[in-house]
């Protein structure tokens, strides 16, 4: 039997839980990613890249990085996947924050606190092996350019010192699929060993990517 | 960066006292230059962190292949990956007028991009490099970013411009017919759009390197004329 105060529990948990549905809505764009560089995959890739890309790899490109890096201790890692489904699709999964836990790795809940424009600050719990962190991750969201850019919200609080980063869409062979890249620069802000770093980074950049895409072929089959 | 009426960009243009020749340009083309001070904060920003005894390399995809006007120590084949060569910004002050405008290259996301290593020896890096500032950044339409470029040496970090998408010389999506017709027919002070990629497409194969995209508009150029 459920007691009122179980019950009352639970639906303030539920309500801390679902969607603050009286956040103003980010508004709606005319198009995903029209504005940005469409790209041909025979002549923007090598032959051998884009048949890594469609076998369903993950390529290692060069990080965007504006001025030589003075701080050691931030890492920069930037890659490319392929997505055989048009930039709306993928941006509609992409920007779903709330389900992020689905289908992002290590990301365990996420919830969207504030608005502002084009900016939403999200509230991400993870959990990197067996040590559960948290920050707010501020998200600026320019979907005409199909651009996604974040960065670490330091006024709340957070477990590693900086972490900056954006995704991108971009349409290929007319939209028909999208090129999702992805780029971060993250100061976890303690002592890792640059192994461990490595390996933590490219085998969860690769489950990121992976995971997203599988999302989408998930909510759009064809 | 030779023209048919014998224009060819030497280095003694990018200098200080000689770059009001490049801002008459701009200008006359309707365009905001860049202050003196705006460049040398650029530089400085980007070379922030870079130790005064490391040599400085420099990624060029387009008139930096065949016409570096830089000294340097050393030039070798490159590539970077996640970044592709486009006619992407409009020229309308060199190769171009606002009547004929032309098309410059830029680097965009997404793909890899063949192209030349530039290697400056360290004590001449400050000065070279603001060289390539006066050249480069007259406007602002290019961004200075470092990317890991590929050499038959190695890895290295490397200088380079990408498209500033914000900048209003930022052409956006052009269909390849569009960008031939252009070029085919732009013409500006320092000569046609054409000899732009004439020489880009010359110097790709002088290093054995492909580009399917500039071969292709190439051969429409060609065809148009």
């Amino acid at each position: 039997m459920v007691t009122p105060l179980a019950a009352w529990l639970a639906a303030c948990l539920a309500a801390a839980a679902a969607p603050d549905r009286a956040l103003p809505a980010v508004a709606a764009a005319p198009c995903i990613a029209c504005r940005g560089p469409a790209l041909d995959p025979r002549s923007a890739f090598s032959t051998a890249d884009w048949a890594a890309l469609e076998r369903g790899g993950v390529l290692h490109v060069a990080p965007e990085i504006p001025a030589a890096p003075a701080d050691p201790s931030a890492s920069s890692t930037a890659a490319e996947s392929l997505v055989d489904r048009p930039p709306q699709q993928v941006w509609s999964v992409l920007t779903d924050f709330e389900q992020w836990p689905r289908f992002m790795p290590l990301v365990r809940e996420t919830r969207v606190e504030r608005r502002e424009g084009p900016s939403l600050w999200v509230a991400q719990k993870y959990r990197v092996w067996l040590y559960p962190m948290q920050h707010t991750t501020v998200y600026r969201l320019e979907p005409e350019l199909g651009r996604l850019e974040w960065q670490l919200d330091p006024t709340a609080p957070h477990d590693i010192a900086a972490s900056a980063g954006h995704w991108e869409l971009l349409a290929v062979d007319g939209g028909r699929a999208t090129l999702l890249r992805y780029q971060a620069t993250v100061n976890a802000g303690r002592a890792v060993p640059a192994f461990l770093e490595r390996m933590l980074r490219d085998r969860s950049l690769r489950q990121m990517l992976d995971g997203l895409r599988d999302e989408v072929l998930r909510r759009f089959p064809r | 960066m030779s023209g048919r009426d014998g224009f060819s960009l030497r280095r003694e243009h990018l200098l200080p006292e000689n770059a009001q020749a490049a801002i008459e340009l701009f200008r006359a083309a309707g365009l905001e230059i860049t202050s003196p001070e705006a460049r040398a904060a650029s530089l400085a920003e980007t070379l922030a962190g870079v130790s005064p005894e490391a040599d400085v390399w420099v990624f060029g995809y387009g008139s930096l292949m065949w016409n570096p006007a830089l000294h340097h120590a050393e030039l070798v084949a490159g590539r970077v990956r996640g970044w592709h060569r486009r006619f992407c910004l409009w020229n309308t002050f060199g190769r171009g007028s606002p009547e004929r405008p032309g098309l410059m290259l830029a680097l965009e996301p997404g793909g890899s991009c063949a192209g030349v290593g530039l290697r400056i020896a360290a004590p001449d890096v400050r000065h070279e490099l603001s060289l390539l500032w006066n050249r480069e950044m007259l406007s602002g339409s290019y961004l200075p970013r470092w990317l890991r470029m590929s050499t038959p040496q190695g890895e290295v970090d490397a200088i380079t411009f990408l498209a500033n998408r914000s900048h209003a010389r930022y052409a956006g999506r052009l269909p390849a017919e569009r960008v031939a017709q252009l070029l085919a027919h732009a013409r500006g002070p320092l000569g046609g759009s054409r000899e732009y990629l004439e020489q880009t497409v010359a110097e790709l194969e002088r290093h054995g390197l492909r580009d399917g995209q500039m071969h292709a508009i190439l051969r429409a150029v060609r065809s148009l004329a």
